[in-house]
């Protein structure tokens, strides 16, 4: 080859291979801004069915509280409300005969009292006015001092005057009754410790306890495959919340935790 | 070819180098300072380089042992870079392992053959080869991760295009120059890896330029 053609056909070898490196960047900008678009779809996608999946377990859970109150007002109300109708049909009969006992009236009254227990349980149920009326921490306390054969204490970094939206709070109160009744009942615990602490705008929920505990994969496997509504509708309130559910299963001490902000999201 | 030219583009080239290095100075960012802190050293010693072998090229002194020294200190600040950037993706005692290899080699054949003051043809096959493969590797781990929103944002894709380029013509040039043009004629194959040179300095500048602090 003689030189001049040689330096041309050089050039023309030279050029092609920055071409070719060039084409090479930009068939991989292409694929990449492909896959990026790829990707976001599929995020608004997953975005949209969780979103989905909330409501739909937002709305099963509300059938399903409606249904246990009508329940409880059916098979415990109901019968009590009846019972205590015969009992004061029989007392008006007693009356008349001259045979009423004073202890029937105390019967009575502690009946009442079981009626009156029942009908408050299910309209705490209905709303945990509690926490609205006297605050999340006053409220917990209350649920803790009720629970039977359980070592139960809880510590607080919380100022008395700090307001937490009752949207967010009521939400709190119902994921923390349920893990304790889960716990109770899942886990036989016999102790728990339940810690909130407040650090700017969050509030770190931690729940201690002797049990076996779970670990995160453990609880949304659970999630998935349980057939009752009570785990999907903790992790779809604390969803609600802008809240994060965490599972822990340490040896020496499982808990659960729950961050969540403070504030309305 | 005219000599004139050849000169003109050389001396482009060699003035290109303060590109990234003037742009360097001014895009610190602390929280990138590993990353600011490597590419400001490859950019200063592509330009001490440049300035040291045109001053010896003046004074007619042999250029070839700077040159060893250069590629062994430019070839490890790659190590460096994809280490940082391929970190969590490659084992970065890999990436040490194969440059330590490559400076080891590259002291054995220049001991060997006696080629301190003279081209060793292996030596910038292999230099180029190993940054361009991590180069491919960095390209192929963004592919997968598709995390950067927008690429051109990216410093890492503007630097790793600019490394692709450059290395990649400086590879395939001297491949064909050493075992395909023999003769005189392929030296002037080496003018476009000068000219890849430029637009590299002018890429990886943008690059430097995107890792500032907004």
């Amino acid at each position: 080859m003689e030189d001049s053609s040689q330096v041309v056909f050089i050039i023309i070898v030279g050029s092609l291979v920055v071409f070719l490196l060039i084409m090479l960047i930009i068939t991989f900008t292409a694929v990449y801004n492909r896959r990026i678009v790829k990707k976001d779809n599929e995020l608004k996608l997953s975005i949209k069915n969780r979103e989905l999946a909330v409501l739909r377990a937002t709305i099963e859970t509300q059938s399903s509280e409606r249904e246990k109150i009508a329940l409880n007002l059916h098979d415990e109300v109901g019968p009590l409300l009846s019972t205590m109708k015969l009992k004061m049909f029989q007392n008006q009969k007693d009356f008349k005969a001259g045979t009423m006992q004073y202890e029937t009236f105390q019967n009575d009254r502690e009946f009442l009292d079981t009626i009156i227990k029942i009908v408050r349980k299910v309209s705490h149920d209905l709303s945990p006015s509690f926490v609205t009326k006297f605050g999340l921490l006053r409220a917990i306390e209350n649920f803790m001092n009720e629970m039977q054969g359980i070592d139960a204490e809880y510590e607080s970094n919380l100022d008395e005057e700090i307001e937490i939206p009752n949207f967010i709070s009521g939400n709190l109160y119902y994921i923390i009754t349920e893990l304790i009744n889960n716990l109770i009942k899942h886990d036989g615990i016999k102790r728990l410790v339940i810690t909130f602490h407040l650090e700017g705008e969050e509030l770190t929920i931690s729940m201690d306890h002797d049990g076996t505990g779970y670990t995160q994969e453990e609880f949304d496997i659970f999630e998935k495959n349980s057939k009752g509504l009570g785990l999907s509708s903790i992790k779809s309130r604390s969803i609600v919340i802008g809240g994060e559910l965490m599972f822990k299963k340490q040896p020496d001490s499982p808990k659960i935790e729950i961050k969540t902000p403070v504030t309305v999201p | 070819m005219s000599d004139e030219l050849y000169y003109l583009i050389t001396d482009i080239s060699i003035l290109s180098t303060v590109i990234p290095l003037v742009v360097a100075l001014f895009s610190y960012n602390k929280a990138h300072h590993k990353l600011w802190w490597v590419l400001f050293l490859m950019s200063f010693t592509w330009l001490a380089s440049d300035c040291i072998s045109w001053y010896l090229g003046q004074h007619r002194i042999n250029t070839f042992l700077l040159f060893h020294i250069y590629k062994m200190v430019s070839t490890s600040l790659y190590a460096v870079f994809f280490a940082i950037t391929l970190k969590d993706f490659v084992n970065r005692w890999f990436i040490y392992l194969g440059f330590i290899g490559y400076v080891i080699l590259h002291l054995l054949v220049l001991t060997y053959t006696d080629g301190w003051y003279r081209p060793v043809a292996i030596v910038p096959i292999i230099s180029s080869a190993l940054p361009l493969t991590l180069c491919i590797i960095l390209f192929y781990r963004m592919l997968l991760e598709a995390s950067i929103e927008k690429l051109t944002d990216s410093p890492l894709y503007w630097i790793n295009s600019a490394t692709l380029i450059h290395l990649g013509v400086a590879l395939i040039a001297k491949i064909s120059q050493e075992f395909i043009y023999l003769d005189k004629a392929g030296e002037n194959l080496w003018m476009i890896v000068i000219f890849s040179s430029i637009i590299h300095n002018l890429i990886f500048a943008v690059g430097i330029w995107k890792i500032r602090a907004k």
